[in-house]
C-alpha cells in the first residue's frame, strides 16, 4: 500500500474542490447581484414555502413516489452490471443461466409493480 | 489473484451445480408461495372476508415445513452457492419451526383483523416475507447472507408490528421497534465490518481459518478489533432474543402488536436468533482466545452475563406486571436467559458441543406453550379490544372451558411443570448446566443454574396467576369469545403438542440431536466431539437392538 497509489485520487479531490470553489468565488465575487424575493426564497421542490415547518403537512404520496423511484433505480443498478458481464457467462457456456436468473429477478419487481399499480399506488387521487 | 477473488468472480459467472439448488427449495417454496399470495389479493373483492387468504398462507407453509422433512436425509456437505447457504439437517430444524410457529399464529389471525377493521391481506404477505428471511438466517454460511436475511426478517415484522394502526399503542410499538431494530442492526453491521478489516472474509469458516493464522500469538495482532467486532455481533443477536441489556423493546412491542403475531415474533425471532447465534460464534469463533469461558471474558462470559441478568430481571419485573401481555413479554426474556444457560454451558468448551441439542429441543416446547398462550389471548375479544390485564381474565377459564384448559397446559409449560412439555425443556437445559460443572467443575456455571432454578419458581408465580385469575376471581368485564374455528384449532394443536411432547419426548429429542450433529463447517475439535458422540449413539442403539 504505497501512498504514491492514492496520488490520482488525491489530485482528483484536490481538482474537484478547486474547480467548484472557483467558479462559486468568481460568481460571488464578479457576478451582477439583484435579489428579489423569490430568488431568495428557499427550493422547496416547486411548493411555496409559507407559514412555518412545523404546521405543515406533507402528501404522503410523496414517500410513495420516492419508494417506488428507489425501487427501480435498484433494478436499474443490478441490471446494468448484468448486462456488462452477460457476454463474459455467455463465453462460457452459461448465457442462458444468467438470462434465467435476471428473468427470475425482473419477473419478481414485475409483480410488485403490479401490486401498486393495483392498489393504487402509481396514482397521484 | 487471491483464492477469495477468484471464488467471487467465478460466482459472477458460472452457475451452481445443479444439485446445490436443493439448499433453497424451503425458502422457495415460501417466496413463491408469497408471490402468488399477492397476485390473488391483487384479485380479491373488496368487502369479503380474507381467510381464505390466511388459509392459503398456512398450507403453503405446511408444505415447506413438509418439504424440511422430506429433504431431511438430503443435506449438502459444503455450503451452497458458493460458500453462502449451509444446507443441513440444523437449517431444516429452524426452517421447519419457522413454518410451524408462523403457520399457527396466520391460524389466529383473522378474527383479530377483522373486528379492528384491518382485515388485509398484507399482514399475512409480511409474516411470510419474514419467514423467508428466518429460512435463509438459520442456513446462512456467510456474514453478508446473514445480515440480509435478518433485515429480510425483521423489517416486515417493523410493519406488523403497527399493522393496528387506528391503534395508537400498535403505532407506538411500530416505531419504537424500528428505530431500536435499526440502531442494533447497524451495531451488526458494524461488527461484520470489523470482522472483515480483521479477516479480510465475510465466510464463516474462512474467518475460522483467518483468525487461527492471525491470532497466532506473534504479537501483531488486533485483538481489540476483533473483540470489538465479536461483541457488536453478538448484540445484534441478544436484541433480537429479547436478553438482557437490549430488552427494552420488548414490553412495550409486545403490548401494542396485534396479539397472534406477538406470539409469531416471540417465538420464531428467538429460535432463528439461537440457530444464527450458535451457527455463528460455534463456526467462526471457536479460537480459545476469543472464546474465553467463565470470566476469561470471551463471547462465552458476555452469555453468560446476559443469561444471568436476563433470568433475574425477566422474571423478577415480570412479577409485578397487571397485562398479561406485558408479563409475557418480561416472561420471554427470562426465557431468552434460559437459553443463554444452555448456550453457555453447552459451547463453553468443544467437548461440549452436542449439549447444544437442550437448546434446539427447548426451542420446539417454548415456541408451541407461546404460540398457544397468544392465540388463547386473541381468542377473548370485545369490540376489537383483546383481554389484557389479569382483571379481564376473570371467570373466563369456567365460562370457556376449552380454552381454559388449554392456558392452563401453557402456563403449566411455561413455567416449568411435569408432565407438559416446558418441563422437559427446562430439565435438559439445566442438566447440560450440570453435566459441564460435572466435568469441569466450574463454580461458575453451578451458579448459573441454581439461579436459574430459584428464578423459574419466581416464574411459576405468575404463571399459576393467570390461572387463579380464569378459575378463581368473578369476571369484571364481560369479554365475548371471537367463536373462529381456526383459532381454536390452533390453540389445540398447541396444546396436544405441548403435551404430547412432555409424555413422549424421545422423538422430538432424537431431531434435536441430529439437527445439532449435523451442524456442517465447525471446527476440528467440535468434529471430533460429534464423530464421539454418534459412535456412541450407535453403540446405545446397537445394544438396545441386542
Amino acid at each position: 500500500m504505497e501512498i504514491a497509489n492514492y496520488m490520482p485520487l488525491v489530485l482528483l479531490a484536490i481538482m474537484a474542490v478547486g474547480v467548484a470553489g472557483l467558479i462559486i468565488g468568481l460568481a460571488t465575487f464578479f457576478g451582477p447581484k439583484n435579489p428579489t424575493r423569490e430568488k431568495m426564497m428557499p427550493y422547496e421542490s416547486g411548493s411555496d414555502p409559507i407559514g412555518t415547518p412545523h404546521g405543515m403537512r406533507f402528501s404522503i404520496k410523496f414517500y410513495l413516489v420516492a419508494i417506488s423511484f428507489i425501487l427501480f433505480d435498484l433494478e436499474t443498478i443490478f441490471v446494468i452490471p448484468w448486462t456488462m458481464t452477460w457476454r463474459d457467462s455467455a463465453a462460457l457456456g452459461h448465457g442462458l443461466y444468467s438470462f434465467g436468473v435476471i428473468s427470475i429477478f425482473l419477473a419478481i419487481l414485475t409483480i410488485g409493480l403490479v401490486y401498486e399499480w393495483s392498489q393504487g399506488g402509481l396514482e397521484w387521487d | 489473484m487471491n483464492l477469495l477473488s477468484t471464488i467471487t468472480t467465478l460466482a459472477l459467472l458460472t452457475p451452481p451445480e445443479g444439485a446445490e439448488f436443493v439448499a433453497i427449495v424451503p425458502g422457495a417454496i415460501v417466496t413463491l408461495v408469497a408471490i402468488a399470495f399477492i397476485i390473488v389479493d391483487v384479485f380479491h373483492r373488496q368487502g369479503t372476508p380474507r381467510d381464505y387468504l390466511a388459509y392459503f398462507s398456512v398450507v403453503g407453509l405446511a408444505v415447506a415445513a413438509g418439504s424440511c422433512w422430506y429433504l431431511w436425509d438430503s443435506g449438502l456437505e459444503r455450503a451452497a452457492f458458493f460458500g453462502m447457504l449451509y444446507f443441513d439437517q440444523f437449517t431444516l430444524f429452524f426452517s421447519a419451526l419457522a413454518c410451524v410457529t408462523a403457520a399457527l399464529a396466520i391460524m389466529c389471525s383473522p378474527p383479530i383483523l377483522q373486528a379492528h377493521r384491518m382485515d388485509r391481506g398484507e399482514y399475512y404477505l409480511l409474516i411470510l416475507f419474514s419467514v423467508v428471511g428466518m429460512i435463509f438466517m438459520a442456513a446462512s454460511a456467510d456474514l453478508l447472507t446473514l445480515f440480509i436475511s435478518l433485515e429480510l426478517m425483521s423489517i416486515p415484522i417493523y410493519v406488523v408490528a403497527g399493522f393496528l394502526r387506528k391503534d395508537v399503542r400498535s403505532a407506538e410499538a411500530s416505531m419504537k421497534y424500528f428505530i431500536l431494530g435499526s440502531i442494533s442492526a447497524a451495531l451488526m453491521l458494524y461488527g461484520i465490518a470489523l470482522i472483515y478489516g480483521a479477516t479480510g472474509t465475510t465466510n464463516l469458516e474462512y474467518i475460522a481459518n483467518n483468525l487461527a493464522l492471525y491470532l497466532d500469538g506473534s504479537g501483531h495482532e488486533a485483538y481489540g478489533l476483533v473483540m470489538l467486532g465479536m461483541v457488536l455481533i453478538m448484540s445484534g443477536f441478544i436484541f433480537k432474543i429479547a436478553g438482557v441489556p437490549f430488552h427494552i423493546w420488548a414490553p412495550d412491542v409486545y403490548t401494542g402488536s396485534p396479539t397472534p403475531a406477538v406470539g409469531f415474533m416471540a417465538t420464531a425471532f428467538k429460535a432463528i436468533a439461537f440457530a444464527a447465534l450458535i451457527r455463528v460464534f460455534v463456526i467462526a469463533f471457536p479460537s480459545e482466545v476469543l472464546r474465553g469461558g467463565f470470566f476469561g471474558l470471551g463471547w462465552i462470559d458476555i452469555a453468560y452475563f446476559v443469561a444471568f441478568a436476563s433470568m433475574v430481571l425477566g422474571n423478577l419485573v415480570a412479577v409485578v406486571q397487571n397485562n398479561v401481555k406485558r408479563m409475557l413479554a418480561y416472561s420471554s426474556i427470562a426465557h431468552a436467559g434460559y437459553l443463554m444457560v444452555g448456550f453457555v454451558a453447552a459451547n463453553s468448551h468443544p467437548a461440549f458441543y452436542l449439549h447444544n441439542d437442550a437448546i434446539l429441543f427447548y426451542l420446539v416446547t417454548y415456541a408451541f406453550a407461546v404460540v398457544g398462550a397468544f392465540g388463547v389471548l386473541g381468542y377473548f375479544s370485545r369490540q376489537g379490544q383483546n383481554v389484557e390485564t389479569f382483571q379481564d381474565l376473570g371467570n373466563l377459564g369456567l365460562k370457556h372451558p376449552f380454552m381454559g384448559l388449554c392456558m392452563g397446559v401453557f402456563m403449566f409449560s411455561a413455567a416449568g411443570f411435569p408432565p407438559t412439555a416446558g418441563f422437559l425443556g427446562k430439565f435438559y437445559i439445566f442438566r447440560s448446566g450440570v453435566d459441564v460443572y460435572a466435568q469441569t467443575a466450574e463454580l461458575a456455571i453451578l451458579v448459573l443454574v441454581v439461579v436459574g432454578v430459584l428464578t423459574s419458581v419466581v416464574g411459576a408465580f405468575y404463571y399459576l396467576k393467570v390461572l387463579v385469575y380464569m378459575y378463581m376471581k368473578p369476571e369484571k368485564r364481560v369479554f365475548e369469545p371471537i367463536r373462529h374455528k381456526g383459532t381454536r384449532l390452533a390453540v389445540a394443536i398447541c396444546a396436544v403438542m405441548t403435551l404430547y411432547i412432555g409424555l413422549f419426548p424421545a422423538r422430538t429429542i432424537d431431531i434435536s440431536r441430529d439437527a445439532v450433529m449435523d451442524m456442517r463447517g465447525v471446527s476440528a475439535e467440535v468434529a471430533e466431539t460429534i464423530e464421539r458422540g454418534e459412535a456412541e449413539l450407535e453403540r446405545i442403539r446397537g445394544s438396545e437392538e441386542d
